[in-house]
């Protein structure tokens, strides 16, 4: 009992116990086993000038695809969306807008939690497990692009 | 610093603004000697010179930052003055670690008015050569910045990027249709803040490259 004969098992119930103490999280799972796959974050109201940056868009684009609206779109104010690492960019588009209108455009940004759902499932179907999700927590900022009233 | 501003290296730097980027000309015949940020005007109006202010860095415990700001929201019980107000202020890779710190303060501490500000900050990076003899260069950055204020006190709603406390939370261009579903409150239970299992995990679960 003392001596495990089985190197594999042995090693197996230490991490198994390692990994209970370093991190006690509610749901007692083993990474190894469950592939985790992001859901994409749930649709968003989306309105003519709503713009959603991403990182994949090219940069150059998008924040042409602001400037159209403002300027080619009529609009008088857009509101310009970024979760996550995308925030930064979003910042970026805005405050580039801002730059190219001399000043005129004015921001106000709001931030928000957006909450996204994992899914995990079992890599090995033959153990009973069942699938599961786990939500968790993303930061968002909001921002509104436009001319002030001229009063 | 001084001594290689000695070297003529200011004149120099004009050439080099913003568009080079020194990785470009080979950032291994660079050493990054020093870092300045300057911090310009405060984009919010009307602070008080004494406020809590967090500096938020990329590299920034978020654990640390909010036991340290909260403690101080809340110290009502201890014999120092709590304080009204805290501005978190971050820039570049630091803008997304403040914004969570801005989101978990609230949830923690409810009832704050927010206003957010955002606004280019300049970066001077200094660059020497490691070739002995060779003029360095400075390269002027602009990158992001926010700052955004809590306060417990009511804030000017018409300032551009106020946000009421989160129960009334849907900004009001939005309408009924609004973000409503961004801005749902934390499924947690909000009293007690589990900060070293939480961020772990949500940085972690952020990260392209986790699992």
């Amino acid at each position: 009992m003392m001596e495990p004969r089985i190197p594999g098992m042995s090693i197996a119930s230490q991490s198994a116990q390692v990994h209970a103490e370093s991190t006690p999280v509610t749901v007692e799972m083993d990474p190894v086993e469950y592939t985790l796959r992001k859901r994409l974050p749930r649709k968003l109201p989306k309105r003519r000038n709503d713009v959603y940056v991403n990182m994949k868009t090219d940069f150059r684009a998008q924040l042409a695809r602001c400037q159209k609206l403002l300027e080619g779109g009529g609009h008088r104010e857009i509101c310009i969306h970024g979760l996550g690492l995308a925030i930064n960019r979003a910042i970026n588009i805005a405050l580039q807008l801002q730059a190219s209108s001399q000043g005129v455009l004015q921001l106000a940004a709001n931030t928000s939690t957006v909450e996204l759902v994992d899914d995990l499932e079992p890599d090995d179907p033959d153990e009973a497990r069942e699938p599961m999700t786990r939500t968790r927590n993303n930061s968002a900022i909001h921002i509104k692009v436009f001319y002030p009233d001229p009063q | 610093m001084r001594f290689l501003h000695n070297t003529g290296m200011e004149a120099r730097s004009a050439s080099f603004r913003s568009l080079f980027w020194p990785s470009n000309l080979g950032q291994s015949n660079f050493k990054l000697i020093s870092r300045s940020e300057e911090s310009g005007p405060c984009p919010i109006p009307g602070l008080a010179e004494e406020i809590l202010h967090m500096w938020v860095k990329e590299g920034s415990k978020i654990h640390n930052l909010l036991r340290f700001a909260t403690a101080r929201m809340e110290a009502e019980d201890a014999n120092k003055a709590s304080q009204r107000q805290v501005v978190f202020s971050g820039s570049g890779g630091g803008v997304t670690k403040t914004i969570t710190c801005v989101e978990l303060m609230k949830r923690r501490i409810g009832g704050l008015h927010q206003v957010s500000k955002l606004h280019y900050k300049t970066v001077t990076e200094i660059w020497e050569r490691t070739q002995q003899g060779a003029p360095g260069l400075s390269v002027k950055k602009t990158v992001p910045a926010i700052w955004i204020l809590l306060s417990k006190d009511p804030l000017d709603a018409q300032e551009p990027g106020y946000q009421p406390p989160q129960t009334l939370r849907v900004p009001a261009e939005d309408g009924e249709r609004g973000l409503r579903m961004l801005l749902q409150p934390a499924l947690g239970p909000p009293a007690k803040f589990t900060a070293k299992k939480a961020c772990p995990d949500y940085w972690s679960a952020c990260s392209p490259h986790s699992r």
